[in-house]
C-alpha cells in the first residue's frame, strides 16, 4: 500500500501550518512582514521579512540604502503600536527623517552599547520581552552569537535585522534571510543572498520603491 | 487567640551569611560554645548547640568559627517578621535567651492568625502558604500554632507540627514534651529534673504554691502563660517609616560575585518592608561601605513602582557589574524614604499588562548595565537647525506632537557635521537662517548630492564658505 500524503494526518497538518515542515515541491508557507517594496517582497517566501527569525541586510557602509529598506516596515509597525528598537546604530537615527517615512517615534527605542557582545546580549533582550523588531548593528558577531539570535527571535516571534558589512556575505550564517544592498548609478539595490526554503539567492538585484 | 510560631533554629548563622559548616560562637567571660548546630563535621555527624568551643575543637580541629552578631540577627528576624505581616497581626518578634554561658537562643517570630484564618482559607493553607514563602529566604524554620505564644513556640521546636486551636486541648498535647523547652534559666531546668519533672505534664500537676516557693514566681507565671490562661506581654513589630538595612561582610570584598549574596539578602528584606507596609517603591540607594574613604553610592530609579526583590535584584546586580566599586567593600547598605500606596487594583493591572511590565523591567536592566544616557527615543524639537531639530527623547511618556518638517529629511544624521571638500551640486538649496538669537546662528544652504556611494545631506556655511557633511539620506 502506497501511503498517500494528499491529505495529511493532523499532527502533519500542525507541523507544516507552523511552518516548520514543508514539503520540497511547495514553497514554503513563511509567516512574514512585507516590506513595503514590491520588486523585493515578489522574491521573498512569505512576501517579505521572515517574522520570529534573524534577517540579515549586508552593506558596504552606512548611508548605502539599508534605513530606506527598512523604513516601510519600521513605519507600518510603529503605527500598529509595536515597539522598534535601533541597537548600537552606527549614526544617529534622525527623528526628524523617520517622522516624515511615517515612523511613529513613540515606539522606538535606541540603545547603545559598549560593544557588539553587548549589542547582541541587549537584542536577546529587547526581543523576549515582547519587542516586534530588533535593528542591531554588529559587524563582528559570532555564529554562536547569531545562533542565540535567531534561537530568541523563534522563541520571541519577534524579528532581528542584523546589520553588517558586505565582507560578512561569504560567512556562514544561521539567518533566514540575507540580504545585500548596494548602491547602482546613485540608486540603492538589494540582492537576495538567500532565503529559507529556497536553496540559493536571487541573483538579480532589484531596486528599492513601491 | 491563634498563634503561628515560626522557630528559627540556624538564625545566628544564617544572619551571617555564612555556610552550615561554620560555628557561630557565643562569648561570656572566657566561655566560648556554639549557639547553633555546625552541620557534618565529625565524621557526617553534626556538633550540636550548646557544646564548648574546646569540646567541639575536639572533634574537629579545622573548625571555622565566627563570632555571633546579635545585631546582625535582630535585622535578619525583623526582616522575617516583616514578611509575615500580610498573614495577621500582630507580628512578634523575640530572641528568648539567658546571660548564662552554654545558652542556646532561641529566634522566633510569632504572628496572631486567628482573624485571618478565613482568608487564607483555613489554618493549613496559611501555613503552607506561609512555609512556601518562606523558602525564598532559604532559613531553616519550623511552625508552630497553638493558643499561646509560649506553646506555640514549644510546639514548633518540639517538631510538632499538628496545630492546637483549643485551649482546652492545650494541656494535653503539652505535658508529653520533655521541660528542656521551657525557655528558663539552666539552674532552673536542672533543678526542677533533679526532683524527677521532666515532663511538661508533671510540671503541671505539681503544687503551685511549691513550685513558687523553690522555683521562683516565673514558674508558674510562664506555665499560666504557656496554657493561655494568663496574657503574654508583647511588643509588637512595627515597620519603620523609612527602610535600611545593612550586611557587613566578612571581610574585604572585592569581587562582585561575593557581593551579590548579601545583595540578594537585602533586596529581599527591602521588599519584606514594602510588603509589611503595604506600600511600593520607585527608588532606593545602595552603599557600598569601605574601610577608606567615602562609601561608593548606587542611588537607583525604577521606571514603575515596585515591591518584588528580584527586580530590585536584577538592576542592582547590572548596576554593579557596569561600574564595579573601585575599593574593597566591607559592608552594604540599602536605604529607601520614597513610597507610593499600592492603588487597589494595581495588582490585577499589571497581570493584564505582563507584556508591559516585562518591557519595563528589561529597559531597566539595560539602563542600569549601559546607563540612562544610553537608552533613548529619537524625538522631535521645536528648531530649525538641523542639529537641534531632534533630541534623545526619555523613555517615559509620550513625545511632543510637533509637525515634522516641510522640507525633506534624511534618515542618519552624523554626530558632528564633517567638513569636507566642495561637492558638486545640482539644484536649488534648501537655505536655513536662524539662531541668531541664542549665540549659535546658523546661515547655510543645504543641498542633497552624491557622495562616492551614498546620498549625502550636506550644507554651504554661508559665514564662512567651508562644506559640511551632516546626514545621510537612505
Amino acid at each position: 500500500m502506497r501511503l498517500s500524503l494528499a491529505t495529511p494526518p493532523p499532527e502533519l497538518t500542525a507541523l507544516l501550518d507552523s511552518g516548520r515542515l514543508w514539503r520540497g515541491q511547495e514553497a514554503p508557507r513563511i509567516a512574514a512582514e512585507a516590506s513595503g517594496h514590491a520588486r523585493l517582497d515578489a522574491l521573498l517566501p512569505g512576501g517579505g521579512w521572515p517574522k520570529a527569525a534573524l534577517s540579515e541586510v549586508l552593506h558596504p557602509q552606512p548611508g548605502t540604502g539599508e534605513m530606506a529598506l527598512v523604513l516601510p516596515l519600521l513605519a507600518r509597525l510603529s503605527q500598529a503600536e509595536q515597539h522598534i528598537a535601533f541597537v548600537a546604530p552606527p549614526l544617529i537615527p534622525y527623528a526628524p527623517g523617520l517622522a516624515q517615512g511615517g515612523v511613529q517615534l513613540d515606539y522606538t527605542l535606541v540603545v547603545q552599547t559598549p560593544n557588539p557582545a553587548e549589542s547582541l546580549w541587549a537584542s536577546e533582550q529587547l526581543l523576549r520581552s515582547g519587542q516586534a523588531a530588533v535593528l542591531v548593528w554588529a559587524d563582528a558577531a559570532s555564529p554562536q552569537g547569531l545562533r542565540r539570535l535567531q534561537l530568541a527571535a523563534e522563541e520571541s516571534g519577534g524579528m532581528v535585522l542584523l546589520f553588517r558589512s558586505l565582507r560578512r556575505a561569504a560567512e556562514p550564517s544561521p539567518a533566514a534571510l540575507r540580504l545585500a544592498v548596494r548602491r547602482e548609478h546613485g540608486v540603492p539595490r538589494v540582492q537576495v543572498l538567500k532565503t529559507r526554503g529556497h536553496g540559493g539567492g536571487h541573483p538579480r538585484p532589484v531596486a528599492l520603491g513601491q | 487567640m491563634l498563634w503561628l510560631c515560626l522557630d528559627f533554629p540556624a538564625l545566628g548563622r544564617e544572619a551571617l551569611g555564612v555556610d552550615a559548616d561554620t560555628a557561630v560562637l557565643g562569648a561570656r567571660g572566657s566561655h566560648r560554645w556554639l549557639i547553633t548546630e555546625v552541620a557534618g563535621s565529625v565524621a557526617g555527624k553534626a556538633l550540636s548547640a550548646g557544646i564548648s568551643l574546646a569540646t567541639a575543637r575536639t572533634h574537629a580541629p579545622e573548625l571555622n568559627t565566627l563570632p555571633r552578631k546579635p545585631e546582625a540577627e535582630r535585622e535578619q528576624l525583623e526582616a522575617l517578621a516583616h514578611t509575615l505581616y500580610r498573614y495577621g497581626s500582630p507580628v512578634v518578634a523575640e530572641v528568648l535567651e539567658h546571660p548564662e554561658p552554654y545558652a542556646v537562643p532561641r529566634w522566633r517570630v510569632s504572628v496572631e492568625v486567628g482573624a485571618s484564618l478565613s482568608l487564607f482559607g483555613g489554618v493549613e493553607s496559611l501555613r503552607e502558604q506561609l512555609l512556601l514563602e518562606l523558602l525564598d529566604w532559604n532559613c531553616a524554620a519550623r511552625a508552630g500554632i497553638a493558643p499561646s505564644r509560649l506553646a506555640a513556640g514549644l510546639l514548633a521546636e518540639a517538631g510538632e507540627s499538628t496545630p492546637c486551636l483549643q485551649i482546652k486541648e492545650l494541656a494535653g498535647r503539652l505535658r508529653p514534651l520533655p521541660i528542656r523547652l521551657l525557655p528558663w534559666p539552666a539552674a532552673t531546668l536542672d533543678a526542677l529534673i533533679s526532683i524527677g519533672l521532666s515532663r511538661i505534664g508533671e510540671l503541671l500537676d505539681a503544687p503551685t504554691e511549691t513550685l513558687r516557693q523553690r522555683f521562683g514566681a516565673e514558674v508558674p507565671r510562664d506555665l499560666d502563660r504557656l496554657l493561655a490562661r494568663r496574657a503574654e506581654p508583647y511588643r509588637a513589630i512595627e515597620p519603620p517609616p523609612v527602610f535600611a538595612a545593612r550586611f557587613e561582610l566578612h571581610g574585604e570584598v572585592d569581587n562582585i560575585e561575593t557581593l551579590l549574596f548579601p545583595l540578594r539578602r537585602l533586596c529581599q528584606r527591602f521588599a519584606a518592608y514594602l510588603s509589611a507596609r503595604a506600600v511600593t517603591s520607585m527608588h532606593c540607594r545602595l552603599e557600598l561601605r569601605h574601610d577608606f574613604g567615602a562609601p561608593t553610592i548606587v542611588p537607583l530609579q525604577l521606571l514603575s513602582p515596585s515591591r518584588e526583590a528580584a527586580r530590585w535584584f536584577e538592576i542592582l546586580r547590572e548596576r554593579l557589574y557596569r561600574q564595579p566599586p573601585t575599593q574593597a567593600v566591607r559592608e552594604l547598605y540599602l536605604s529607601a524614604e520614597d513610597f507610593l500606596p499600592i492603588t487597589g487594583s494595581q495588582a490585577a493591572l499589571f497581570d493584564e499588562h505582563r507584556l508591559s511590565r516585562e518591557r519595563q523591567a528589561m529597559l531597566e536592566k539595560l539602563i542600569a548595565r549601559y546607563g540612562e544616557p544610553c537608552l533613548w527615543r529619537p524625538a522631535l524639537a521645536a528648531d530649525h537647525r538641523p542639529e537641534r531639530a531632534w533630541q534623545a527623547g526619555t523613555l517615559q511618556g509620550a513625545g511632543a506632537a510637533l509637525p515634522a518638517s516641510r522640507s525633506r529629511r534624511p534618515l542618519w544624521l552624523l554626530p558632528k557635521a564633517k567638513l569636507i571638500a566642495q561637492p558638486p551640486v545640482e539644484g536649488l538649496p534648501e537655505r536655513i537662517e536662524t539662531g541668531w538669537w541664542d549665540g549659535a546662528p546658523a546661515h547655510r544652504d543645504y543641498h542633497r548630492v552624491q557622495l562616492g556611494e551614498r546620498a549625502a545631506w550636506v550644507y554651504h556655511d554661508l559665514d564662512d564658505g567651508r562644506w559640511h557633511l551632516q546626514g545621510l539620506w537612505e
